[in-house]
């Protein structure tokens, strides 16, 4: 490469240093504002020392060696975590440019092209939109770029560009094509892991496993499970998944309140108690229904968490081995969950009903804290008539809406400070004041803990449920009908953009309209499906900042949303299906890309032979007989002149010698003779009798 | 079907090179860097990459096919000298070809895009030992254009080469002489008639009126006055020497001949050369030498 910098001017354009640094620098220019400033002021050195330190092979090595140091010194310093994302992104650009310092081989230069690609796609995260994609697109042509100057550098600027252009453009279909049929996965890569059988366990760590609802529930406690993206179990439905919204994962159920936190009866870990008031006999469950529906079957695996609950999927009505449902229609183990665990279970979706209830019970539902939440208590015995009806009204109305960041202390008063003051708070003040207000109207309540949703691995039965979805939400006593899941979260408003908690906006229970089975799919969408429709994923949450600029870039980006950027699982089957495909699975999805790909190469290989088929009519004539003589060991050879040819076939007396003499002379005249001007008609003997001759042979 | 005849014909072989390798490699962890960030710009990107891939190969494969070669003759060369390959190509398709080069990574020229334009390669092939440099395959490849794959396929056949024993000076001649004076044409003066011209006759005795009347290269055969005695050049006159050093021996002696002109004969084991001074007998003589077989007793003491 020294050879590069010492060449003249001209050839300046022809480096592969050029080439690649450029290419570099424009993988890194996204991710620069968000590296530490000293790191990134270490990555652009190179840049400025290249040209200075070129011919000092030790102070280049020491830039080298100082930059390193410098960097991992300031990771150290600023505390980031050397397995994190950001380490990586620093390590990789500074890596990289301080190779480009010192490199000066071809394979040195291929090396840093690819460790500039793999730079330029962790870059391109912190761009959304039509700019990512520019930005890529982009990048890919500098690769071309690159790479025809490594490989061929005696190749002029102008030419080179233009073998950058076709090759991109030429790319295009097929890149096309492998976007629109190639199997959408998508997810954490540890959820693909789970899923093809890898131990729960092995995602986790102590400390997440330890997290999770006790024996009791305060305020802010489902909210920081929130946080945490580990995986608490993962589910396998046999046959349609359901809407992911619809999917409630019982825990523990809470009826005693004090005002600030939830707990669970006395001995409730008592597994002889819990084993006396259980539900063992078959069907035992279900005869305790008013109404059931939407009956699912599932194969489940739960991490490892050191209590009973298998939250099991609301309402559990089968059996399975290691268990038992309790009386309040918990999935229990018999032994306290210490290593992952597997049942299958089959629920009801939809149901209402319980065993009837005594009337200690019943006091103990309708149980109100004492001195604390009086507001709540008050407005709760005004209800009358459908005090849930009512209460769903006043939620939908009232502009309530649920935060990933509550801001409300901890103390007696808490949920009339979330109910009548802020009106904003976590999921446990909306759920808490829902039970305690339909207490206070004479509504027997109770909390039930557990998650609700989950993560539909792409293109499979498969559903993972994290600590992200952990929900509570209450049941409340109907008599006549039994117990009723009261959904207070579907009755607010959407979270502000900035309080969505992410790992929920991941688990976006978007309907997997194509997979519901017709009763399923029927169903009317809840209110919270259709907030949660508005809640997209993280690339159009950012796509939806941008709505500014000239009405065509917006046309654009609107289209470049709709086909590049959503153009997610769910999208994938829906236009495959609207293709006339009916089952759509990994499977179909990549026999249809295998096809697309045979496709692609028949039309490829058919312009390739179309192209060799525009020559000049006259010389495909002559070609055609000769290809014809070839056979008959007669052939005029390429660097034969066709006269001597004849006066080498002359000798052989062939009984055709006198037509393809007559031929000759016509071929003759056409490429080199008067018979230019005589134009088509002239060309048309020349083909008739080509043909004629070829049918005598 | 003609198409794909051809292509089998031709013998065509795409190989991934390691950059190819690299690149497919780099694909695949930005597809899974995609699944991972569930971002579907990066599956755009990584399928962009793939887009490009399958290009090169298209483009590779569009490089290689549409021009054609034949070999003109190829005149035998002593060993250790390179046998120098004379290719007239052909374009055929219209356009460029780039970056071509033998399997022996002998740069070739790019081919223009004027179709039905013959143009010449040189090729050079070193030779080591005496023998036959048997007939071969030329392939031609190329990296065309991002070097990701090497295709490369049949362009002609190159045609089997005798190539000489190299000559040394071992030993000085043995002068056995036939018994008569050998004729020494080239310096007589009476004109004995005309014969085809062949490669290595004195341009000075071609017959250019003939050529003007037949437009044919002759050289005039004068039977003249009598030279030296022809010699006999033997293989037991370099006894003593190895097996390979007598070949070169020979060889040297024959070559010392030819170019003082004298008349020589060559007995060797198992077959014998009359005496003669023309360059047609030259190259009998050292073919003969060429295919003489190997050292049969080294042979059976290395077995």
């Amino acid at each position: 490469m020294i050879k590069a910098f010492r060449q003249p001017a001209t050839d300046t354009l022809n480096s592969p240093l050029l080439a690649v640094g450029a290419l570099l620098l424009f993988s890194l220019i996204p991710a620069l504002g968000e590296l530490h400033a000293g790191i990134a002021l270490i990555a652009l050195l190179p840049f400025v020392l290249r040209p200075l330190l070129l011919r000092r092979r030790v102070i280049r090595w020491l830039a080298i060696g100082s930059g390193l140091a410098g960097t991992a010194g300031l990771l150290w310093s600023s505390g980031t975590e050397w397995l994190s994302g950001e380490t990586l992104l620093s390590g990789l650009a500074v890596i990289l440019m301080m190779k480009w310092l010192e490199a000066d081989s071809k394979r040195e230069f291929l090396l840093l092209s690819y460790g500039a690609l793999l730079l330029t796609a962790l870059s391109s995260l912190y761009l959304s939109g039509l700019s990512a994609f520019v930005y890529l697109v982009l990048a890919t042509l500098m690769l071309l770029n690159a790479l025809l100057t490594i490989v061929h550098q005696k190749q002029s600027v102008l030419p080179r560009l233009m073998v950058v252009g076709k090759v991109f453009l030429l790319g295009l279909p097929l890149s096309a094509m492998l976007f629109v049929t190639a199997p959408r996965i998508q997810g954490p890569l540890w959820d693909l892991g789970i899923v093809m059988g890898l131990p729960i366990e092995l995602v986790i760590d102590q400390e997440e496993r330890e997290k999770g609802i006790k024996g009791s529930l305060r305020a802010g406690q489902v909210t920081r499970l929130k946080q945490s993206d580990a995986p608490v179990l993962v589910a396998e439905f046999k046959g349609v998944v359901p809407y992911k919204s619809r999917l409630y994962w019982r825990g523990a159920v809470f009826s005693h309140y004090d005002g600030v936190e939830w707990q669970l009866p006395e001995g409730w870990n008592n597994r002889s108690r819990l084993l006396s008031k259980a539900y063992k006999k078959r069907g035992e469950v279900e005869s305790l229904l008013t109404s059931k529906k939407d009956l699912v079957s599932y194969e489940a695996r739960v991490t490892p968490h050191g209590e009973r609950w298998l939250y099991a999927l609301d309402l559990p009505v089968g059996r399975s081995v290691e268990s038992f449902i309790s009386s309040e229609f918990q999935m229990l183990g018999i032994r306290k969950v210490s290593q992952e665990f597997n049942y299958e279970q089959k629920a009801y979706l939809e149901y209402t009903g319980g065993a009837p209830m005594s009337d200690d019970e019943r006091s103990s539902y309708l149980e109100l804290p004492a001195n604390s939440n009086s507001r709540l208590i008050n407005w709760g015995r005004q209800l009358t008539g459908d005090p849930i009806h009512q209460l769903r009204v006043h939620l939908a109305e009232g502009g309530y809406q649920v935060t990933a960041t509550p801001d409300i202390a901890e103390y007696e008063d808490s949920l009339d400070e979330f109910f009548f003051d802020r009106k904003e708070g976590g999921i446990e003040h909306l759920a808490s004041a829902t039970a305690i207000a339909l207490r206070a109207a004479g509504v027997p309540t109770r909390l039930v803990s557990g998650y609700r949703g989950g993560n539909l691995i792409a293109l499979t039965n498969f559903i993972v449920v994290r600590q992200g979805n952990a929900h509570v939400w209450v049941e409340a006593w109907l008599d006549g009908t039994g117990w009723q899941r009261v959904e207070a979260l579907d009755f607010v408003s959407p979270p502000k953009k900035e309080n969505r908690p992410q790992p929920a906006a991941q688990a976006a229970p978007k309907p997997e309209s194509k997979k519901q089975t017709p009763e399923l799919a029927e169903s009317p969408k809840e209110p919270v499906e259709q907030a949660v429709q508005v809640t997209k994923t993280p690339e159009q949450k950012r796509s939806q900042r941008r709505k500014t600029g000239p009405g065509w870039l917006q046309q654009l980006s609107a289209g470049l949303e709709t086909w590049v950027l959503n153009y997610n699982p769910d999208r994938q089957v829906e236009l495959m299906q609207k293709s006339g495909l009916r089952k759509v699975d990994w499977k179909t999805l990549m026999a249809l890309t295998i096809a697309g790909l045979l496709l692609m190469i028949v039309i490829y290989s058919a312009f390739l032979k179309l192209k060799r088929r525009r020559q000049d009519p006259v010389d495909r004539a002559f070609n055609q007989l000769n290809q014809r003589l070839a056979k008959l060991d007669c052939e005029c050879r390429f660097d034969e002149c066709p006269q001597t040819w004849l006066l080498r076939l002359q000798e052989k007396n062939l009984p055709f010698y006198g037509a393809l003499e007559h031929i000759i002379q016509q071929y003759l005249q056409l490429r080199y003779g008067a018979a230019l001007a005589e134009g088509d008609t002239a060309v048309k003997d020349l083909q008739r009798d080509v043909k004629r001759l070829i049918a005598m042979l | 079907m003609s198409f794909f005849r051809e292509l089998l014909r031709q013998s065509w072989r795409i190989r991934l090179t390691a950059s190819g390798a690299g690149f497919l490699l780099l694909c695949g962890l930005i597809f899974l860097l995609g699944i991972n960030y569930s971002n579907n710009l990066i599956f755009t990107f990584s399928f962009l990459l793939l887009g490009c891939f399958g290009v090169s190969i298209w483009l590779g494969l569009r490089n290689l096919s549409d021009f054609e070669a034949r070999c003109l003759p190829v005149e035998s060369v002593h060993a250790g000298q390179p046998v120098q390959y004379q290719l007239q190509v052909r374009e055929q398709g219209g356009r460029a070809h780039y970056a071509l080069s033998t399997l022996n990574q002998e740069v070739l020229n790019d081919l223009s895009d004027s179709p039905d334009e013959t143009q010449t390669w040189h090729l050079r092939i070193d030779s080591e030992t005496r023998g036959v440099l048997p007939e071969s395959a030329m392939r031609v490849q190329s990296e065309w254009p991002l070097g990701l794959l090497r295709i490369s396929r049949e362009l002609c056949q190159l045609p089997e080469v005798v190539i000489f024993p190299s000559a040394k000076d071992l030993r000085a001649m043995q002068q056995h002489y036939k018994g008569s004076n050998a004729h020494l044409h080239e310096e007589a003066e009476a004109l004995a008639g005309l014969r085809d011209y062949q490669p290595g006759d004195n341009l000075r005795r071609i017959d250019w009126r003939a050529m003007a009347r037949r437009d044919q290269l002759q050289v005039k055969q004068f039977d003249g006055a009598a030279g030296d005695p022809s010699v006999w050049l033997r293989w037991e006159d370099t006894e003593g020497l190895g097996y390979e050093e007598r070949i070169h021996c020979l060889c040297h002696w024959i070559l010392d001949c030819y170019q003082r002109g004298q008349e020589f004969g060559i007995a060797l084991p198992e077959q014998e050369y009359q005496p003669a001074c023309d360059f047609p007998h030259l190259q009998r003589s050292l073919t003969a030498l060429a295919l003489m077989p190997g050292d049969l007793i080294t042979q059976e003491v290395a077995q």
